[in-house]
């Protein structure tokens, strides 16, 4: 015992009694029967946090006056050098919490600390349910500590106030995060037989840790888009479109089918040479002038050196009328397909075109090669977006559920 | 920015391939997801017609 301990909650009796001039003075009791299952360390043990070997000498359960389920473990410790500390379990997280001397803080909401900046996190009036050990003021006050809780993730700074002093004396506490898995090791290392709180949810100031972070993708697609950016104009710049066969025929010249009164022949019009001077994709268009008719063109772009063929079908159909106090249409008069690396080379068409032998007019059939596949940057746009956002929403989910039991939480639950 | 550990350079490696593929989709003509471009010369994208398909040989 400590000689500024005045109070002191029996691990025996658990009876909690005022240190007096003349004597102990019974106070109340606590029950072994009440002793929170997440206690995981016995008065008097020596542990080993963040580097520095501390003494129990006092454990409470407490919990939040106004939302009583709110119950966290705080473990009183104390160094060889006689220094005060706090290790405080809250769902399986953990904070060690250490005095400060001088602070000099202004803002209730926020503030910067050390060039940090603190948000608010909770403010509440705690209780104390459960204790054993020696404590230095009377801790079944209900009517003597207010608290406020502001984090900076991995800190915590916490104000603490008599209430009846109206906040004009408070004390100041420096919390930082103490990985579970370091306490666990001290757990298992004393060899204690009760439980260990499982870890729940993100705690207060536990920081996100991964290997590789938002920033790092967010900033590394941001190179790549540069990047791509770069590609997409020296091709637009270096292969613009050209128009490689242009012609015009006329319905009229096609033969009626002799199998069918109706069509036109399918014999083919072998159309003039034409090169393609680098591979890469072409677009062949079909306009015609059908009027509620339809024209069909069976196109074989023959390669001249390979004698490879491309087989193109490609057709106009263009209906309209008006029905109901209503004009409508349906298809066009013109239509496009395009190809993919077609080789460069030296090529010809044959044209064979059907269409009912009572049109007439003219079709165009025209190839162009070059340009590029806008869908292409846009694929790519969606594939380097993909893991900035996934790392974006682990790290929005991993903050939202740290403030998730806070009153001054910056997310929406509303819908979950 | 340092590719100091192992998911840092799979992502460096995945986003140099995909440029990589980027730029020779846009150097040869082809789509992007098109890994084979040999579908559109056999024909079975072609004569639904009816249509002689020896008339010109």
């Amino acid at each position: 015992m400590n000689d500024n301990d005045t109070f002191v909650a029996c691990p025996k009796c658990f009876s909690y009694q005022e240190v007096t001039e003349n004597g102990m003075k019974f106070l109340s009791s606590f029950k072994n029967s009440n002793r929170p299952k997440e206690v995981c360390f016995e008065l008097g043990q020596s542990i080993r946090v963040n580097g520095t070997s501390y003494t129990i000498t006092g454990i409470t359960q407490r919990n939040d006056s106004k939302y009583k389920s709110f119950k966290w473990r705080e473990y009183n410790l104390k160094n060889d050098l006689g220094e005060d500390a706090f290790l405080n379990e809250y769902n399986g997280n953990w904070l060690l919490v250490k005095p400060l001397t001088q602070v000099y803080i202004r803002g209730d909401q926020s503030f910067s600390y050390q060039d940090v900046e603190f948000s608010i996190f909770q403010a509440y009036n705690q209780e104390v349910n459960w204790a054993v050990g020696n404590f230095n003021f009377d801790i079944t006050d209900i009517d003597k500590l207010y608290s406020r809780e502001f984090i900076a993730p991995p800190k915590m700074l916490i104000y603490e106030v008599q209430k009846s002093s109206k906040e004009t004396n408070p004390e100041w506490y420096e919390g930082e995060y103490v990985d579970n898995n370091e306490i666990y090791q001290e757990y298992l290392s004393l060899g204690n037989t009760t439980t260990f709180p499982s870890k729940i949810g993100v705690g207060a100031t536990e920081p996100y840790k991964s290997q590789f972070y938002y920033k790092d993708a967010l900033k590394m697609s941001l190179i790549t888009l540069a990047v791509i950016l770069t590609i997409q104009l020296y091709f637009m710049a270096t292969s613009p479109t050209t128009t490689v066969f242009r012609e015009t025929f006329s319905v009229a010249d096609l033969k009626i089918d002799s199998t069918s009164t109706n069509l036109t022949s399918a014999k083919p019009i072998v159309s003039k040479s034409f090169s393609i001077d680098k591979t890469g994709k072409i677009e062949i268009e079909l306009n015609s002038g059908v009027d509620n008719s339809w024209l069909e063109s069976n196109i074989t772009m023959v390669n001249e050196s390979t004698l490879e063929e491309l087989p193109i079908v490609i057709g106009n159909e263009f209906y309209h009328g008006y029905e109901g106090g209503e004009k409508w249409t349906e298809g066009s008069t013109n239509a496009s397909k395009d190809y993919s690396e077609v080789p460069a080379g030296k090529y010809h068409l044959l044209i064979e075109t059907i269409t009912p032998a009572t049109n007439g007019g003219t079709y165009e059939v025209k190839l162009q090669t070059g340009g590029i596949y806008w869908i292409n940057i846009f694929i790519m746009l969606c594939l380097i977006a993909i893991l900035p956002i996934v790392k974006y929403f682990q790290e929005y989910n991993f903050e939202k559920e740290r403030w998730a039991d806070s009153d001054f939480s910056p997310y929406n639950y509303d819908e979950e | 920015m340092k590719l100091d550990n192992r998911y840092k350079i799979m992502y460096a490696a995945f986003l140099m391939v995909i440029v990589g593929y980027f730029a020779y989709s846009l150097q040869v003509g082809k789509l992007f997801y098109e890994f084979s471009t040999k579908s559109q010369w056999d024909g079975s994208n072609s004569r639904t017609s009816g249509v002689n398909r020896f008339y010109h040989k």
